[in-house]
């Protein structure tokens, strides 16, 4: 369980850190987390020298180049000191748990700075609730929903800011799934190097949420939605998947909040 | 296309056997869970763990001086071995000084570690596991698959069929009493010709000189009423300070093992000779096997484990392949930790252990002992990282390296990448991107989107 430091920094005032799997591919999940960051009245930079949290090298065990990535990301976000809101669970526990233990054993100066940088991190729905106390999303979206709370996210306030902010929303119904604590095998870098493993993980988890029919998945991270729906579509399995972000624009489109 | 060694024990497995598996982890998760929230609900559980984490991180040396003399002034000999082979000749040799010929064992990892039962057998003793899981496996010539279960990935047919073959039952017959009632029989005639009973210990009390056993089928009692020496080989890291400590871990040992309240039976064993059966000698071997080096590295958390197995029935992937995909004697999430530390100067043997791990951190929180599992895993993979050990399917980060060190080069290669939405990537049957496309798709590029938009709408 990867637990946020205790007394992190909040202001309304905050950088934006697309991730790189926003960055290359799910873009309207980016978009729609900015847009809502400012419709609560967040005032949102985008330090466009970023990159990545450094999160495959660092699974992966190579720690000198997660660190030199962590190194370009911490010089990057040194541009000012807002806390740094992210739409993935699992990238800000890289850089709020991680880090520090990349870095674990450098010198008592860095390790001070990485401490720092982790008081800055957010997820984007922790953010929402327990910074900018956004109480409700509103809006309607006529669906089930089953929800998938990322492993990485387990330990930090965003599920549960995530299901108060999903049972807000009007004609939205959230559906139980067994196994729904279970990892769904993603892993980042574990899907490619224990592929069998990594798929049946996958297809178990596939099978639990579509067993309940639900009409949209959605979570957190684009990253375990990407390898769950990857494996549906390899199995011919309809299966509709929103990061949640996108959810709460569009519920709140469809109300004429936004 | 090459496989980890994990993996591929996943994609060959026998899939009643992985059904086996995945059946009986679930279930001792779930028993764990119940049981600990009904007895321990809100903090209380939490609380408890916090306290054998605090407990198992006192001071072993000084608990280990102290249960020495205690355990001397009990009557019992102390004696220490460095290592599997200096522990295998002093057990060798007080059974050879003592003439004796039969062995009846108390199920112990830390002898499955030393690979005892072998040595002994070569030597030409009778070495006989009292255990039911234990006896089922011995017979085959298996290793546990299991550190609480070790027979998890055998059917009941399997040992019925087993049982026959090796003269426990006469006929094939798969009901479980009648199994456990044939081994019970066979089991009986050991424990009168036994000379030695060989132990571990679930716990050395260092104030009162005692070990404590934890067992559910009375066989520690049978063992320990027909043989005139009991042998015990212990990690020296199963000190604790005192019976009072012993509570936390008598409170969460079962619980999380196998969702009992309790074992069946906890032995206190306080030295040979104390009731009219009970053996006349008593030595307790302490192992160190590489457990010294453990406790001065990094990762001498793992040193904490109470070995209940609830970080085993937790993991995603030891539910698909059960603990011989390991290779080592400790499996799961503790072995992926313990068996490459214990590997010494012998890691690259097992170097790839710690791959066999999504970091879905679930292991960590089952932990009675809140060892944290996902960290020491991680700093096995940067130790084998730093020592340059070549594991299959490992991926070179360099071009991901400069890319994300080097925003210009990041921000073209993002604009760049759509082009990928035109070229057949499904058909790579190589590297990374081949094990990816071959159970899976991949969504729509769309690359450097994002960076656009908030040029003009940010």
């Amino acid at each position: 369980m990867f637990v946020p430091p205790e007394n992190r920094i909040k202001g309304k005032k905050v950088n934006f850190m697309a991730t790189c799997l926003c960055d290359a591919i799910f873009d309207k999940a980016a978009i729609n987390s900015v847009e809502l960051l400012k419709k609560f009245g967040a005032e949102v930079e985008f330090l466009s020298n970023q990159t990545c949290c450094g999160q495959p090298a660092f699974n992966s065990g190579d720690f000198a180049s997660a660190r030199a990535v962590i190194e370009h990301t911490m010089k990057v976000f040194g541009a000012n000191d807002y806390p740094i809101v992210i739409p993935s669970g699992s990238c800000a526990a890289m850089l709020f748990h991680s880090s520090k233990i990349a870095f674990r054993d450098a010198d008592e100066a860095k390790r001070k700075e990485v401490d720092k940088f982790a008081d800055r991190i957010w997820e984007f729905c922790d953010y929402l609730v327990n910074v900018l106390g956004v109480e409700k999303i509103g809006g309607k979206f006529k669906a089930k929903v089953a929800v998938h709370n990322s492993c990485h996210s387990k330990g930090s306030g965003t599920p549960e800011a995530m299901k108060k902010l999903l049972t807000t929303i009007e004609g939205l119904e959230l559906v139980d799934f067994d196994g729904s604590d279970d990892c769904c095998g993603f892993g980042g870098t574990f899907s490619v190097v224990m592929p069998e493993l990594s798929a049946e993980m996958g297809e178990a988890k596939v099978k639990a949420i579509t067993a309940k029919n639900p009409d949209l998945i959605t979570a957190a991270d684009t990253s375990c939605l990407m390898h769950q729906k990857g494996i549906a579509d390899k199995h011919g399995i309809k299966y509709p998947a929103k990061h949640v972000a996108q959810l709460f624009y569009e519920a709140m489109k469809n109300g004429g909040l936004i | 296309m090459a496989l980890q060694p994990i993996d591929h024990f996943c994609e060959t497995l026998d899939p009643h056997v992985k059904k086996a598996i995945t059946a009986a982890s679930v279930g001792s998760t779930n028993a764990q869970k119940a049981i600990l929230e009904r007895d321990y609900p809100g903090d209380k559980t939490d609380h408890l763990r916090s306290l054998a984490n605090a407990i198992k991180g006192g001071d072993l040396a000084g608990n280990l001086e102290k249960a020495v003399a205690s355990l001397e002034r009990n009557g019992i000999t102390v004696l220490f071995a460095k290592d599997g082979a200096e522990a295998r000749d002093i057990i060798y040799n007080i059974i050879k000084e003592r003439e004796a010929k039969n062995v009846v064992k108390i199920k112990s990892m830390t002898t499955e570690e030393i690979e005892l039962n072998h040595f002994l057998q070569e030597k030409g003793m009778d070495v006989v596991e009292t255990d039911l899981g234990e006896l089922i496996i011995q017979i085959e010539n298996e290793k546990p698959s299991h550190i609480v279960k070790p027979a998890i990935h055998r059917t009941r047919g399997d040992i019925a069929e087993s049982f026959v073959k090796h003269n426990i039952a006469e006929k094939y017959d798969d009901n479980p009493n009648h199994l456990t009632l044939a081994a019970r029989k066979y089991l009986r005639e050991k424990y009168f010709a036994a000379d030695v009973v060989v132990s571990g210990a679930n716990y050395v009390l260092a104030e009162e000189g005692a070990i404590v056993l934890c067992t559910n089928e009375g066989n520690s009692r049978f063992s320990m009423a027909g043989a005139k020496t009991h042998i015990a080989l212990v990690g020296f890291e199963k000190v604790i300070p005192s019976a009072k400590e012993l509570a936390v871990f008598l409170n969460l040992l079962a619980r999380s093992a196998t969702g009992q309240t309790s074992t069946a039976y906890t032995d206190f064993v306080a030295g040979p000779g104390k009731s009219k059966n009970s053996p006349k000698e008593m030595f307790l071997v302490f192992l160190d096997n590489g457990r010294s080096d453990i406790l001065a590295s990094e990762s001498a958390e793992i040193l904490k484990c109470i070995r209940c197995g609830a970080c085993m029935n937790r993991c995603p992937v030891f539910r698909l392949v059960g603990g011989h995909a390991y290779r080592a004697t400790y499996p799961g999430p503790l072995g992926i930790v313990l068996s490459p530390l214990l590997a010494g100067d012998k890691l690259a043997t097992l170097a790839d252990l710690p791959k066999a791990c999504s970091l879905c951190g679930a292991c960590g929180e089952v932990c009675p002992a809140k060892i944290p599992l996902p960290d020491l895993i991680l700093k096995n993979r940067d130790k084998v990282k730093k020592q340059h050990i070549h594991v299959p399917n490992d991926i070179n980060f360099w071009p991901f390296k400069l890319l994300a060190t080097t925003p210009w080069m990041w921000k073209s290669a993002m604009a760049m990448s759509k082009a990928a939405n035109f070229l057949p990537l499904s058909w790579i049957k190589f590297g990374p991107a081949g094990r990816w496309f071959k159970s899976r798709t991949i969504p729509r590029i769309n690359g450097g989107n994002f960076r656009n938009w908030f040029k003009k709408n940010g």
